[in-house]
């Protein structure tokens, strides 16, 4: 999933004073599983801004909303007039689901209530690790399924590099080197002889640098 | 890059405001209705006097409380939440 | 709660949670008598004293 930080109020709160009717719009997938962007956010942080609105004597009104996802239409029906009422909308969503909303609704003023961060894992209750680039062409299959592309600071494919002392990476000695993670994997599972496969240079135009990119399914376009 | 979600909490900067003459303090008492407001009950059963800023709403269980009643009771300008149970 | 309180200027002293049982009664009396005591050396909240002043903002539905 994708997670994100919420901006500090300070920043957002510069962002929307100004205007006189602001939607705290909550997204309720990727990021209300890291409690950040959810419509249980949204609903904390429009009561927040209330309180500092009131503070500084502005007569803003700010009301609270969400819904499932920010990035797929069907899902804004509920909220249509919500929207509608506002002058502008503190999305509470990802990068995604801000310039879906920007494409949707090309005269409402939408502005990032999050900083998107990475596409993690939940590791464990309230710890949420990257795990992936969304590289374009998946290398699993020969890194005994943990990523070099997303663990390893260098995105080595053939490693370790030199930089791995005794299992952690040079750059933070609690990182885990991901290809000592690969190599104490493969050899759990009797598998070494594939570390001997030497992995070939790799086809990175699937990945950014090519700009963005796009999955076409014609069959679903009509 | 490492997003962690907790900010070290800034000791609060609360501006002292000079309190009007007749102020007294708005205090909201969540209570749950087993424990705590049995207590308060007990407490009225008992004739002990207490202060009388405090306002209980009483919760089916402490668990049915959100962030968002606590939120909310501070936008209408209460000056202190305590939750009992 | 403690956290989000400070964020908008709001001392996170103005929020307690206390445990207690349905047979203390006395202990009730004393918890709303010190929090109270608490809240009156805080002083009235920043929301409160702005809307004495007639702060109306952020009006929720």
């Amino acid at each position: 999933m994708i997670v994100g930080k919420q901006k500090p109020i300070e920043e957002t709160w510069a962002m929307v004073k100004d205007f006189s009717r602001v939607l705290v719009f909550g997204c309720n997938t990727c990021v209300a599983v890291c409690h950040e962007g959810g419509n249980k956010e949204a609903q904390i942080l429009a009561s927040l801004m209330r309180m500092k609105a009131t503070q500084e004597g502005l007569s803003l009104e700010i009301r609270d909303s969400g819904i499932e996802r920010q990035c797929e239409h069907e899902f804004f029906e509920s909220a249509e007039k919500d929207i509608e009422w506002a002058d502008a909308v503190l999305s509470l969503a990802c990068g995604v689901g801000v310039q879906f909303m920007v494409k949707r609704y090309p005269e409402i003023l939408v502005y990032p209530g999050l900083d998107t961060c990475f596409l993690g894992d939940v590791e464990k209750n309230g710890l949420f690790t990257e795990s992936c680039q969304a590289c374009g062409k998946c290398v699993l299959a020969e890194t005994a399924g943990i990523c070099p592309v997303s663990r390893c600071a260098k995105r080595v494919l053939n490693g370790p590099c030199g930089g791995s002392n005794k299992g952690a990476c040079e750059i933070n000695k609690d990182l885990p080197c991901a290809w000592q993670l690969i190599v104490d994997r493969l050899e759990a599972l009797g598998r070494l002889a594939d570390y001997e496969r030497l992995a070939p240079i790799k086809d990175w135009s699937t990945e950014r640098a090519g700009g963005p990119r796009k999955l076409i399914h014609e069959e679903f376009m009509k | 890059m490492q997003a962690k979600a907790q900010e070290t909490p800034t000791p609060a900067v609360e501006v002292p405001v000079a309190a009007p003459p007749d102020w007294e303090p708005l205090v909201l008492a969540m209570a749950c209705h087993y424990c705590a407001f049995a207590a308060a009950d007990l407490a009225g059963v008992m004739r002990l006097a207490y202060s009388p800023s405090v306002r209980i709403v009483r919760l089916p269980c402490t668990g049915r409380l959100d962030h968002y009643h606590v939120l909310r009771a501070f936008e209408r300008g209460v000056d202190g939440v305590f939750v009992a149970g | 709660m403690k956290r989000l309180l400070p964020r908008v200027g709001v001392d996170p002293a103005r929020v307690e949670m206390f445990n207690l049982s349905s047979a203390m009664g006395p202990r009730w009396a004393e918890i709303c008598n010190e929090f109270t005591e608490r809240i009156r050396q805080l002083g009235p909240s920043p929301i409160r004293a702005a809307l004495g002043r007639g702060g109306k903002g952020g009006t929720a539905s």
